[in-house]
C-alpha cells in the first residue's frame, strides 16, 4: 500500500468510527419525552434487586416507562450532574441535608398538582419537615429505617428470664442482671471502613433526644445548641454509661471502635450469646446469620431504647430514609411517578428483603414479610416524636466529619469527652 | 455489549486518529520548501503533545490555583481565608506533620530495605537470586488498596477471648500478652509508623530492581583493587560500591520520595485518617468528595503542589546533567 493510501484508509477508520459511535451513543436518547429517569444511590445486588421490584411496580400502576440508574457515588454524581444541566426526572436522595442543599434546582412539591395534604396526612409527623424549606417541601420520604431499636436474641433472652425493659433505670438494671449472670451485656461495633463512628453519633442523638427532648435536638442540629452545652454532654454522658462502662461491653471502647458494625449483632446469635442486646436500625437485620434472617420472629426480639427519667416524656424514634425529589416537572409522567412514589401505596415489593418500613402510617402492614416488620412499624406509628438523624442534617465537615471522628476518640480512649466536644465545635463551619 | 462495542470504537477512533492526524501534519510540513519543512517539523511533532499537556494538566492546575482563593463553591472570594483557616487548625498541622514523617521515612525506608535485598541476593547463586528477587518484587504487582487491605488482617484486632484473627496479635497473643489495637496506638506516632511499613513492603522490589542492576554494573576491578589494598568488605561496600552507585540511589530516593507526597490509599483504606494518622492526600479527599468544601481542597492541592516542585526541579535538573554527561 503506498502511504497515501494508507493515510486515507486511517482517516476512513477514523470518520467511520467517530460516526458510528455517534449513532450508537444517540440509540438511547430516544423516546426522551414518555420514559421518566429516576437516580439514586442505591446499589448493591440486593438493593438493586428491590428497586428494580418497585420500578417495575411503579411502571405496572402508572404505566410509565420508569428508568432507574444508580450510583455508589451518588453525592457528587449528582451534584455535578445537576451544576451540569443534567439532572434526572426525579433523584433519591438517602439524606435530606444534601436534597435542601440543591433545592434551587427543583420542583417544590407544593407547586405541582399533586395532592401534597393527602401524603402529610399519613405520613409519620416530623419525616416530611427534614426535606422543607421555608414552608414548601422539595422532598418527601419513600422509605424508613428507624433507628431507636435495640435488638436482642429472642430464645436465650427468655430461657434466662430477661424482661424487655420500659426505662432506661430497667435498661441499666437488666444489664447490670446480665453482668451478674457472667455474661456481657451490649454489643457494640462503630467500624465502618472510610465511615467509622456513624453508629457512635446515633447513639448520642437517641440520648439527645431522651434526656434533652426533640426542640433541644433541633436546635443542636441545626447548631445553635453547642455540643459542649451541658445539654449535650449530659446525653453523651448517658450513652457513655452503657457504652463505656466496665464489663458493659467485651474489650471496652478499644473493642467498640475496631468491631465492625454488621459483625457485632452476629454476637448476640452464638451458641451462649456473647452479648444480648444491640441497639441499631432496622435494617441490621440483613446482618444477622443466614438461619437468624430465615426465623426473624423466633430468633430475634426488638424494643424501643426507652426514656431517659426526667427527660423528655415521650417516646421519641430516631430514623433515616431516602427522600425522592422532582427536578424536571415539565415532564407530565415524572410528576405522576413522584406522586405514587411518595404515597402509601408505594414500597410492596421493596419491603420484601426487610429491614426497611413505609414512613406512612396508612400503609398496608400485610405486605411485610414477618412480624418483627410489623412490630417496628407499630413502634414507630406509635412514637410521639420523629426526628431524622441528625449528622446527616448537620454540615458535611461535622456530620460526615469530625463528629464521626469525635467519637471515635473519644470511645476508643484517645480523648476525653470535654475535649472531643469542643473539637467538634471548633470545626462547625461559621 | 453495546458499551463494549462503543469502547472498542473509541479506543479505535482515538488511537487511529491520533495516528491520521500525525500523518496529516507529517504530509502538510511536507509539502512546503525544504528549509521550512526542517525548522518547522519538531514543532509539528512535539504541539499536539504540548497541546494535551496544556489542555489537562497546566490549565486545571491554574484553575485549581484560582479555586483555592474562593468559597466552598467557588463562587466568591475569599482571598487567603482558606489558607490561613486550614493552616490555624491543630489538626490540619498534624496532617502536614505526618506527611513530613512519611516523606523523610518511606525513601529512606526503601532505599535501605531495597539495597540490602540487593546485595544480600548478589552473593546467591542465580537460581536463588531469581527467585529470591521474584518473590520481593511481588508486592509491586498490588495496588496500593490491594495491599492495605492484606495489611488491615496483619493488624486487625478483637478483644481478649475473642478469636484472633489478626496475623500481628495472633502472634502477639500466643506470646502471653493482651491483644493490642495496633492502628489505634499514636503514641509516638506508633500506629503511622506501621501505615509506612505497607508502603515500604509495597516498594522495596522496585528499589531492588534498579539497585542490583546498578551494583552488578559496578566494574570489577574496583572491587578487587580495594581488595588488594587491604579493605575490609564493609569498606568496599560503604567506599567503593556506594559511591558508583549514588545516581540510582538518588533516582530511587526521588521516585519514592514523589510518590510518598501523594500517599493517600492506605491511609483511606486503613484508618480513613483517624487516630491521628491522616496525611494531605486522604485530607484533601475528605474536604472534597465528603464534606463539599472545594476552596480548602483547592488550597490544600495547592499546598502540596508548591511542595512537589522543587523536587521535580531537582530531578529534572540532575537528568540534564547525566544526560549530558553522556
Amino acid at each position: 500500500m503506498r502511504p497515501r493510501n494508507r493515510m486515507r484508509v486511517g482517516g476512513l477508520v477514523f470518520v467511520c468510527s467517530l460516526v458510528l459511535s455517534g449513532c450508537l451513543g444517540q440509540e438511547s436518547e430516544e423516546g426522551e419525552e414518555q420514559r421518566v429517569e429516576i437516580f439514586g444511590g442505591i446499589t448493591g445486588t440486593e438493593e438493586v434487586k428491590l428497586v428494580k421490584a418497585a420500578v417495575k411496580e411503579i411502571a405496572d400502576e402508572t404505566g410509565i416507562d420508569v428508568r432507574y440508574e444508580s450510583s455508589r457515588d451518588f453525592t457528587t454524581v449528582i451534584r455535578s450532574r445537576v451544576r451540569g444541566g443534567d439532572a434526572p426526572d426525579i433523584a433519591l436522595y438517602p439524606q435530606p441535608g444534601l436534597l435542601l442543599d440543591m433545592s434551587a434546582d427543583m420542583t417544590a412539591l407544593d407547586d405541582t398538582d399533586m395532592d401534597l395534604d393527602a401524603v402529610k396526612e399519613t405520613l409519620i409527623p416530623g419525616f416530611i419537615d427534614s426535606a422543607s424549606r421555608d414552608g414548601k417541601a422539595y422532598g418527601a420520604p419513600i422509605d424508613m429505617a428507624p433507628k431507636s431499636l435495640v435488638w436482642y436474641p429472642k430464645k436465650a433472652f427468655e430461657e434466662k428470664g430477661y424482661e424487655v425493659p420500659e426505662t432506661h433505670a430497667d435498661l441499666l438494671a437488666l444489664s447490670d442482671q446480665i453482668v451478674a449472670d457472667g455474661g456481657t451485656p451490649w454489643c457494640v461495633g462503630i467500624e465502618s471502613g472510610p465511615d467509622t463512628g456513624w453508629p457512635a453519633t446515633d447513639w448520642l442523638e437517641d440520648y439527645v433526644l431522651r434526656t434533652a427532648g426533640p426542640e433541644a435536638y433541633d436546635q443542636w442540629v441545626a447548631g445553635e445548641l453547642k455540643f459542649s452545652s451541658p445539654e449535650v454532654k449530659e446525653a453523651a454522658e448517658t450513652a457513655g454509661d452503657i457504652m463505656l462502662k466496665d464489663g458493659y461491653v467485651q474489650g471496652g471502647g478499644k473493642a467498640i471502635v475496631n468491631t465492625p458494625f454488621g459483625d457485632s449483632p452476629k454476637q448476640m446469635f452464638e451458641d451462649e450469646p456473647a452479648c444480648w442486646l444491640h441497639r441499631q436500625a432496622s435494617f441490621i437485620t440483613t446482618f444477622f446469620p443466614e438461619d437468624v434472617q430465615e426465623n426473624l420472629d423466633e430468633e430475634a426480639g426488638v424494643f424501643v431504647l426507652p426514656g431517659v427519667e426526667g427527660g423528655f416524656d415521650g417516646t421519641p424514634i430516631l430514623g433515616s430514609g431516602n427522600y425522592a425529589a422532582l427536578f424536571n416537572s415539565e415532564n407530565e409522567n415524572a410528576v405522576k411517578v413522584m406522586e405514587f412514589l411518595i404515597s402509601d401505596k408505594f414500597g410492596g415489593p421493596r419491603y420484601e428483603g426487610g429491614g426497611l418500613q413505609s414512613p406512612h402510617t396508612t400503609f398496608d402492614v400485610n405486605k411485610y414479610p414477618d412480624e418483627t416488620t410489623k412490630q417496628i412499624q407499630q413502634l414507630a406509628n406509635e412514637a410521639d416524636v420523629f426526628r431524622f438523624d441528625g449528622s446527616d442534617l448537620m454540615p458535611a465537615a461535622v456530620g460526615t466529619g469530625s463528629f464521626w471522628t469525635g467519637m471515635v476518640d473519644w470511645i476508643g480512649g484517645g480523648k476525653d469527652l470535654d475535649t472531643v466536644l469542643t473539637e467538634i465545635d471548633e470545626s462547625w463551619p461559621s | 455489549m453495546l458499551k463494549a462495542i462503543n469502547a472498542l470504537l473509541a479506543v479505535l477512533g482515538g488511537v487511529g486518529g491520533a495516528l491520521a492526524l500525525y500523518f496529516l501534519l507529517n504530509k502538510l510540513v511536507e509539502v512546503l520548501p525544504p528549509r521550512w519543512e526542517e525548522r518547522l517539523k519538531p514543532y509539528v511533532f512535539v504541539f499536539p503533545a504540548m497541546l494535551f499537556v496544556t489542555l489537562f494538566l497546566v490549565y486545571p492546575a491554574v484553575r485549581t490555583a484560582i479555586f483555592s482563593f474562593f468559597d466552598d463553591r467557588g463562587e466568591n472570594f475569599v482571598g487567603l481565608d482558606n489558607y490561613t483557616s486550614l493552616l490555624g487548625e491543630s489538626a490540619f498541622l498534624n496532617t502536614l506533620f505526618n506527611n513530613a514523617l512519611w516523606l523523610i521515612i518511606v525513601p529512606a525506608g526503601v532505599v535501605i530495605a531495597g539495597l540490602i535485598v540487593a546485595v544480600l541476593a548478589d552473593q546467591l547463586r542465580t537460581r536463588g537470586e531469581n527467585f529470591v528477587k521474584s518473590m520481593i518484587f511481588l508486592p509491586m504487582a498490588i495496588s496500593f488498596v490491594g495491599a492495605s487491605t492484606i495489611w488491615r488482617f496483619v493488624y486487625a484486632f478483637a478483644p481478649e477471648g475473642r478469636p484472633q484473627i489478626g496475623l500481628l496479635n495472633a502472634v502477639w497473643t500466643s506470646a502471653g500478652f493482651e491483644p493490642v489495637a495496633w492502628i489505634q496506638v499514636d503514641a509516638a506516632r506508633f500506629n503511622s509508623f506501621l501505615l509506612m511499613v505497607i508502603m515500604i513492603w509495597l516498594q522495596t522490589g522496585f528499589a531492588m530492581v534498579l539497585l542490583s542492576a546498578a551494583i552488578k554494573s559496578v566494574p570489577a576491578e574496583t572491587l578487587e583493587a580495594a581488595r588488594i589494598d587491604g579493605a575490609s568488605e564493609m569498606q568496599i561496600f560503604f567506599q567503593v560500591v556506594v559511591p558508583q552507585i549514588w545516581g540510582t540511589v538518588i533516582t530511587v530516593f526521588i521516585t519514592v520520595l514523589i510518590l510518598t507526597m501523594k500517599i493517600f490509599d492506605i491511609i483511606y483504606v486503613m484508618t480513613g485518617g483517624r487516630a491521628n494518622t491522616d496525611v494531605i492526600g486522604n485530607r484533601f479527599i475528605t474536604e472534597l468528595i465528603n464534606f463539599g468544601r472545594d476552596g480548602r481542597a483547592s488550597a490544600i492541592v495547592v499546598m502540596l503542589m508548591l511542595a512537589v516542585i522543587p523536587v521535580m526541579i531537582y530531578q529534572v535538573r540532575r537528568f540534564r546533567a547525566t544526560e549530558g554527561a553522556r
